[in-house]
């Protein structure tokens, strides 16, 4: 091993030069010198000969022959050993230059910071990569110390005392250490996070030093950072999230996928996302869903999921693919929004709506004579086909047609020309309809039932329409009297000015929002069997009836109970089981502009408080 | 042969119906109110459905909303006894809304409910 951290110098490029002068002596002996030893050898050996030969010592002859003639090849062959020493010692020379120029490069190439520490942890050699992340010079650095580089990091109670570096370490215990998450400091004490390696190097079984390599990683720290941001956002957010690979299976679900769902991260992940699958929808729906994903598009819309416990939710959702940099689909992003409570709401809505539709087209009995008629001749039509066409019965079939259609026609007429007047309420005093109605109510009650009808002396107009006034008192009254069919009843007809103080015992928004207006009240109250409680929120709903199968159409209060909102009044009930019944009806006073004289036509008017 | 799901509360109503559609060539089944109607098209899904619009308890509309959720694409005609009239008309236009493809008032003659139930399928 030859000693490494030096860096090859100007002064040992030359060598290779003296080494060729070397060489060429070395040659230059290499002939001669066997000329030269056999020479001499004659010259030596005349000389020892003779000065042997005066001792005549016969031996001494003999030793100094032999030592001569074997000293000579020895002498070539040592000769021969100094020749290849010579070469091999010419091409390590060789190949430690090579080398030498080679690391030099790879020093200078290298995009990671490299520098080298001797046995006391000085600065021996930097490369150019080193020196720009330090922002320093080779001649800033070079003998520096490294602690002159590494900042000191904040001792944790994991780590011992001492050991406050990689690279202390790396001196401590003689062994390879990498540090993430350690700051270097530049020049002017700018630090800068980076990731390191510190490799000890040993002579001899003795540590000499160690080599530093490390990489600035400011810009992976940011964009680990943003990631992480990302992450959260997309956790944390309140729309639920799923990312699934291109095959649906769950990679990811968010925060608040757990909670809206029911499922854990753990339930979820890995599965299939089919697993949310309500039988809700037609399995078409998810196939064509399926379809226009893979296709690579994006897919919208509202269906019905299930939570972990069964529940339905709505949801609206938009999948979106994933793709990676060379176009290839690699996942899906589903946003879940859970709709349940616009739904309902909407649902609601246009249940209010329906119910006002339906309750407005019961109104009136063309409903009930529309499905006669139907009846009648599609009955006869039907008849007809099995009859001869000449016979007697098939023409009198036709005049049944006939005259059904011309029931037909007589209803749309008439019904046109009620809706005529239907069309402009006009100004009246309620007493009027409501008179007439107590003198048929009169004359059509059972005798069980006594009659009382109490109205004021002053009233207030109303905009109206006397038939509409007429069928609330009729249907409310109607009613009233089925309730007491059993027993001696009383029904109280009141129509009086509004507000009325010691009626007011409810506390009821609606009724609150009269005070101080001005209204008229119609009163309806009978002694009958009532109605309970838990049923008075339905009681203006379509065919709701308490009545029984055969006791009406359930249709009555539900058409009061449009007239009303068409007058811009209000029905206000109190009752309950075996308690009797009062209904009260609100119609706001009628408020003449007072610039316009005419009650009819061409008036602007507000009924209004 | 084509299936005709027809739901209605009124039995006459709903008798000649039946019996006028499968005189036309169709398989007809019926259903006195729209929870049952709803029912009856899980259960057995027809290629059209006549639905009343007043009926007690699931009155056509929601019935109609809730067989289009089921399938987007089904036929359904509403049939109505408001006769003519604004409020009737409402009552019709908020049945499109809801899904239907055909509004029928009654009383119809058998030509006028098999032309539109013809536009709509074939026996």
């Amino acid at each position: 091993m030859l000693s490494f951290p030096t860096s090859p110098s100007p002064d040992t490029l030359a060598s290779p030069v003296k080494n060729r002068t070397r060489s060429n002596s070395i040659i230059f002996l290499i002939i001669f010198l066997p000329s030269l030893i056999v020479t001499a050898y004659y010259d030596i050996f005349d000389i020892f000969i003779s000065w042997v030969r005066q001792y005549d010592v016969w031996y001494l002859d003999e030793v100094v022959s032999m030592l001569i003639l074997c000293l000579l090849p020895y002498l070539i062959f040592l000769t021969y050993r100094l020749y290849q020493l010579t070469v091999a010692l010419r091409q390590n020379e060789a190949t430690i230059l090579g080398l030498s120029s080679q690391n030099q490069l790879i020093l200078e190439a290298a995009a990671d910071g490299l520098f080298g520490l001797d046995g006391e942890g000085k600065v021996t050699f930097i490369n150019p990569s080193a020196e720009r992340m330090l922002q320093q010079s080779r001649s800033q650095i070079m003998g520096q110390h490294y602690q002159k580089i590494v900042l000191p990091k904040t001792v944790t109670s994991s780590m011992e005392l001492g050991e406050t570096n990689a690279i202390s370490a790396t001196f401590q215990d003689e062994n390879s250490h990498t540090s993430q998450d350690e700051l270097f400091q530049q020049g002017d004490a700018t630090p800068f996070p980076v990731e390191y390696t510190c490799t000890p190097i040993h002579k001899k079984q003795r540590l000499v030093g160690a080599v530093v390599t490390f990489r600035d990683i400011t810009q992976r720290r940011a964009t680990e950072e943003k990631v992480a941001r990302l992450a959260a956002a997309l956790s944390q957010t309140a729309d639920m999230t799923i990312i699934t690979d291109h095959q649906g299976i769950i990679q990811y679900v968010n925060t608040a996928f757990e909670r809206c769902s029911l499922y854990s991260k753990e339930d979820v992940t890995n599965q299939s996302v089919a697993l949310l699958k309500s039988d809700q929808q037609d399995p078409i729906f998810y196939e064509k869903m399926v379809q226009v994903v893979r296709r690579g598009e994006i897919w919208k819309d509202r269906f019905i999921t299930r939570k972990k416990n069964g529940d339905f939710i709505h949801v609206d959702v938009i999948i979106s693919p994933i793709r990676d940099q060379s176009g290839t689909l690699t996942s899906f992003v589903a946003i879940v929004r859970d709709v349940t409570h616009e739904v309902e709401l909407g649902r609601q809505l246009r249940r209010s709506q329906r119910l006002e539709a339906v309750g407005t087209l019961a109104g009136g009995i063309s409903h009930d004579f529309n499905n006669i008629l139907t009846a009648i001749l599609s009955y006869t039509d039907l008849a007809m086909d099995d009859i001869p066409p000449q016979s007697l019965t098939y023409r009198n079939l036709q005049e049944v047609m006939v005259a059904a259609t011309r029931a037909r026609d007589l209803i749309k007429q008439l019904l046109t020309f009620s809706r005529r007047g239907e069309r402009t309420p006009v100004p009246l005093f309620l007493s009027e309809p409501v008179t007439e109605a107590v003198k048929l109510l009169k004359a059509v009650l059972p005798s069980n039932i006594a009659l009382h009808y109490h109205r004021d002396e002053e009233e207030f107009q109303v905009l109206a329409d006397p038939t509409r006034i007429h069928q609330v008192v009729m249907n409310l009254c109607t009613n009233a009297a089925q309730a007491m069919w059993e027993k001696d009843g009383k029904l109280e007809i009141r129509l009086e000015k509004a507000p009325i103080e010691n009626r007011m015992e409810q506390e009821s928004v609606t009724l609150a929002t009269l005070q101080g207006s001005h209204h008229m009240v119609l009163t309806i109250r009978d002694n009958g069997c009532g109605i309970a409680k838990h049923n008075l929120d339905r009681i203006y709903e379509p065919f709701f009836s308490t009545k029984g199968t055969g006791k009406g159409s359930g249709l009555g209060l539900s058409v009061v109970h449009g007239i009303v909102q068409n007058h811009q009044g209000i029905i206000h009930v109190e009752s309950g089981e075996g308690e009797g019944t009062t209904f009260q009806v609100y119609f706001p006073r009628l408020e003449i502009q007072p610039a316009t004289e005419e009650q009819h036509s061409g008036v602007t008017v507000q009924p209004g408080n | 042969m084509a299936r005709i799901l027809i739901i209605e509360d009124e039995r006459q109503v709903r008798e000649v119906l039946k019996q006028m559609l499968e005189k036309a060539g169709f398989e007809v089944d019926t259903a006195n109110n729209g929870s049952e109607g709803v029912q009856r098209f899980k259960d057995n899904p027809a290629d059209l459905v006549v639905t009343d619009i007043l009926m007690p308890e699931k009155d056509g509309l929601e019935t109609i909303e809730e067989l289009t959720n089921r399938q987007s694409d089904l036929p359904i005609i509403a049939i109505s006894g408001g006769g003519p009239g604004e409020k009737a008309q409402f009552a019709l236009d908020l049945a499109q809304l809801c899904g239907a493809c055909r509004i029928l008032a009654k009383p119809f003659s058998r030509k006028e409910i098999l032309a539109v139930v013809h536009e709509l399928i074939n026996p």
